[in-house]
């Protein structure tokens, strides 16, 4: 990741400023209290000293990285890069679900999606794992134990 | 219309009528939960968790303890109020209940609910170590005057059940002091037998083996007259100051939840805490009774809101 | 004597033996599985315990707390996720280790160092409980903001080569635990109006997403990307290893009873600063710490795993909890009619004395379970990461939403999971920010206090404690060793 190091340096000055100015505007704690706000002072102080740190040492990663060879480019890894975030996105999906249905429907078609999307087994595979990992969820947490499960 | 027609029609009225009085009479048909806003192991879960198995002997049902914790009881409130109100979900209370509502930062008041019972008691008590020097509370009072508060006091909660009943106490006595606020009572206790306080307020609960063997004496305790379980406790009462405070713990279901039903459940729970395992109970953990009925509880708790909105104005917790 | 005999009896009775090794073995489940953890364990089976006598409902529970100690070593070694919160500082060198094709070593040595620290916890339980239990006091609010100080430091030597990056990472979590509601004030910081986020972000949430879901998406990315497995040798420990991991299984077993045994600081904390000990102490590890130590390994083991005994001995002499298991157990003992604390001896040493047997034979019980297991735990290894990952990630939605039984909680994780990911990706280490929070609650709450019991004297009132100067000197020496020695290094290699 060329711009990890810069990026996250970036993100943690920013959110540092954007906390500090949310405190600014809520004068909550007197007195007493006042030793908690001193405290997220300093830590989100921390967070931006920090956060400018990693930009200066992000920046001088990127110097170094732009003599070296082109890595991103080639059509291979496009490919993967878009099974990756297929992935990534049928996660999301696969939490929204789970909220909204419960717990053993989605899992045991989201198994199989994964597996479609990952490409490596047959599907005929990639039922059969879905349903055993459904069925010992469901007897090992659900009635063995009385795990709570959405 | 024949008569025999008209018999049947007042036949069949009887017969829905009682068969919709006979589905309300078959209250609980199933399994039904009580959702704890405490962890598991904490007393009001282990209090729970005993009522339960009671509830269970006498209306021969499943009944299981869900903990949900989280929010100072908002998680567990939300949870049974997207439930709905049929007394199948019911709900751990306890006197935080005001504090909470009184701060203001759940999304539910008292009237939201509907109160049954309070099931069981704690007082607060003042306590120090068996080699403190002070032997009364008007020793505390005195020393705190003297010193201008320099005498370290805690407890468990910040702006809860504990520190309210240090500021009543300092309000009577005429002194101001620090709270120093602990998660648990447990660990008030640990600071105070470890020298780190000079003295606790606790529910004699949290160090009940202490208090037993004398390696903490208590200085006062804010029932209305002295415990059986502590009779060498004097009362904050008797020694002049009129501080009667109990942390009680009971249950509340949703509002709307059908007349009968609550009167089932609440018979139900009168008749489990009057069984033997349960009065066990109370006396293994020195537990106090209470019975305040229903409605008598409810504008208790009401009360006790404002009641705590000056405390909490007073510490600077609210505006 | 007859008590003895009677506390045999009870255990050795087939309701015993079997609640023994029913207990081990769900144990390590629920220790493996991340989300679920001893205290959840143990929670779970009370309502088990009522049919059986009080002093088998304890030795059973208690079985159980023990084995999920060891359990969260297996999730962290074989798939890079603590199953355990304590299990996070074997992650660090257990998971290298599986990746470079060793995972019987891994487990292996987990396994032993676990056993090994059990019975050292064990041991002090039945021998030492009054003088541990009294130093264990001396912690107040002050020695435990300096302890949690100490903690901090870890992370620099935790850090490696990127301090800047580690140092980033552990501010990243102090500010993470700003998140809730502050213990001294009661004010809500940070909440934005969800009362979902008034007790702070579930540390376990957190957990699960930065390893468990962040692993998922390396996983994948990486078999994506045709990245080949090494090829995995079953080899287990060799005689040398063994006497190699042995001093560090005795450090740790000793630092993980102490600290198990002080009512604020348990099993999450003993396995850093065991962990640190080993790191400071080796001066020839077989391989570079980070990369696949064994005494990296061993260390947080048995600290974590002699944490159980050393929780039990505040239960027994104080009757409060060493740890948030413990807390739990005396729900469950308090449901049984039971009075924790000195009492127990008093009016049920029966009861006290079939523990101390119970426990005695969990870690035989644990060892052999664990050896049973281990050729089953290594097969996982082999399954494809394509099958693997997805199993994973619903695993961990299950775990995630089982903390707190709230949807909220699945999402939390999938947020800390993409955290997790896009931090790996650019080469931040992970665990100081774990460790920040951690710790963060602690020294924070425990700061803010030490100032209110202080009053007047102020910040003076850490050096009043020669508990609290001997912890703050250590502190400052493990900051600045790594990097000054760190510094030399570069000097010699100039």
């Amino acid at each position: 990741m060329k711009y990890g190091t810069l990026g996250i340096g970036v993100a943690f000055t920013a959110l540092s400023l954007a906390l500090i100015g949310t405190m600014a505007s809520d004068p909550m704690m007197t007195g007493d209290m006042g030793a908690p706000r001193r405290m997220t002072y300093i830590f989100l102080g921390l967070l931006g000293a920090f956060g400018l740190l990693l930009m200066h040492s992000g920046w001088k990663e990127l110097q170094q990285k732009k003599s070296d060879a082109q890595e991103r480019d080639d059509p291979q890894k496009q490919a993967v890069r878009k099974r990756f975030w297929g992935f990534v996105g049928l996660c999301v999906a696969y939490a929204l679900t789970l909220s909204t249905v419960g717990f053993f429907l989605p899992s045991t078609f989201f198994l199989l999606f994964f597996s479609l999307i990952l490409q490596r087994i047959r599907v005929v595979n990639a039922a059969i794992i879905s349903l055993i990992f459904s069925l010992a969820v469901f007897i090992i947490f659900k009635s063995l134990l009385g795990v709570p499960l959405p | 219309m024949s008569i025999s027609k008209w018999m049947m029609a007042i036949v069949v009225g009887l017969g829905m009528i009682t068969a919709g009085h006979a589905h309300a009479a078959t209250y609980p048909s199933k399994d039904v939960r009580i959702v704890c806003w405490s962890a598991a192991g904490a007393s009001l879960d282990v209090t729970a968790r005993t009522l339960a198995t009671e509830l269970e002997k006498v209306w021969g049902e499943t009944t299981i303890v869900e903990n949900r914790v989280g929010g100072s009881g908002a998680v567990a409130m939300a949870y049974a109020m997207s439930q709905p109100a049929d007394g199948y979900v019911l709900l751990t209370t306890t006197s935080s209940l005001s504090f909470t509502v009184a701060k203001g930062t759940i999304p539910f008041k008292v009237e939201d609910f509907i109160m049954l019972r309070a099931v069981e008691a704690e007082p607060s008590a003042l306590a120090v170590r068996k080699d403190s020097p002070l032997k009364t509370l008007d020793d505390f009072v005195k020393t705190m005057k003297s010193t201008s508060g320099s005498l370290r006091v805690g407890g468990y909660a910040s702006a809860g059940f504990h520190q309210f009943t240090y500021y009543k106490l300092q309000q009577l006595g005429g002194f101001s002091g620090h709270w120093v606020p602990f998660d648990g009572g447990n660990q008030a206790v640990a600071a105070l037998l470890g020298g780190h306080l000079d003295a606790a307020i606790i529910t004699p609960s949290s160090a009940l083996a202490q208090i037993e063997s004398g390696d903490i004496r208590i200085l006062g305790i804010s029932t209305a007259e002295r415990s059986p379980f502590f009779p060498q406790a004097p009362t904050m009462a008797e020694q002049g100051y009129d501080i009667v405070e109990y942390l009680w713990r009971g249950l509340m279901v949703k509002k709307g939840t059908p007349k009968e039903t609550i009167d089932i459940i609440n018979a139900a729970i009168d008749k489990a805490v009057s069984g033997e395992k349960w009065q066990a109970y109370m006396k293994n953990r020195c537990l106090e009774k209470v019975s305040y009925a229903s409605e008598e509880l409810t504008k208790k708790t009401i009360d006790e809101v404002s009641e705590r909105k000056a405390f909490l104005k007073d510490i600077g917790l609210i505006r | 004597m007859d008590t003895l005999l009677i506390a045999f009896q009870n255990v050795f009775s087939p309701i015993g033996l079997l609640s023994i090794v029913f207990g081990t073995a769900l144990g390590i489940f629920v220790g493996a599985m991340p989300g679920l953890g001893p205290s959840m364990g143990v929670a779970l089976l009370i309502p088990l315990t009522f049919t059986l006598p009080p002093s088998i409902s304890l030795v059973l529970l208690i079985s159980l707390y023990l084995a999920a100690e060891y359990g969260g070593s297996i999730s962290a070694v074989l798939i890079g996720t603590p199953g355990t919160a304590a299990a996070t500082a074997t992650v660090v060198d257990g998971y290298p280790l599986n990746l470079l094709g060793y995972p019987g070593k891994a487990l292996m040595t987990s396994l032993t160092a676990s056993s090994i620290g059990g019975v050292i916890g064990g041991v002090a339980l039945m021998l030492a409980s009054s003088p541990i239990a009294d130093f264990a006091l001396r912690f107040g609010p002050v020695e435990y903001c300096s302890l949690g100080i100490m903690g901090l430091t870890i992370i620099a030597s935790l850090s490696g080569d990127a301090l800047v990056k580690g140092l980033g990472a552990a501010a990243l979590g102090l500010c993470l635990t700003l998140v809730g509601v502050d213990p001294v004030s009661g004010m809500a910081r940070f909440t934005f109006g969800m009362y979902e986020l008034y007790e702070g972000i579930p540390f376990l949430t957190a957990l699960i997403g930065l390893f468990a879901m962040a692993e998922v998406f390396i996983m994948v990315e990486r078999s994506l990307g045709g990245a080949k497995k090494p090829a995995i040798s079953g080899e287990s420990l060799t005689g040398k290893e063994m006497k190699h991991i042995l001093p560090a299984c005795l450090r740790g077993s000793i630092i993980g009873t102490v600290v198990g045994a002080i009512p604020g600081a348990g099993a999450s904390i003993a396995c850093w600063i065991a962990y640190d000990q080993e790191k400071r102490f080796t001066k020839h590890p077989d391989r570079p710490f980070g990369e696949g130590a064994l005494r990296g390994i061993a260390g947080p083991e048995s600290a974590n795993s002699a944490t159980v005994g050393g929780a039990l001995i505040p239960l027994l002499t104080l009757g409060m909890p060493g740890s948030p298991t413990t807390a739990v157990l005396i729900g469950a003992l308090i449901i049984h009619g039971l009075q924790p604390g000195p009492k127990l001896f008093v009016d049920h040493v029966d009861i006290v004395y079939t523990l101390f047997v119970g426990l005695s034979v969990s870690y035989v019980v644990l060892y052999l379970l664990g050896r049973l297991g281990m050729r089953l735990w290594v097969k996982i290894v082999s399954i494809p990461q394509t099958v693997l990952a997805p199993i994973i990630f619903g695993l961990s939605a299950v775990g995630a939403y089982s903390i707190r039984s709230l949807t909220f909680d699945i999402w939390l994780a999938l947020g800390f999971g993409l955290l997790g990911y896009i931090l790996k990706k650019a080469r931040f280490p992970l665990a100081p920010l774990i460790l920040a929070m951690i710790l963060g609650p602690m020294v924070e709450s425990n700061y803010n206090r030490a100032l209110l019991l202080a009053q007047n004297d102020g910040h003076l009132i850490f050096l009043q404690s020669p508990l609290s100067v001997a912890l703050l000197l250590l502190s400052v020496v493990a900051f600045f060793y790594p990097i000054i020695r760190a510094h030399r290094e570069k000097k010699k290699a100039l």
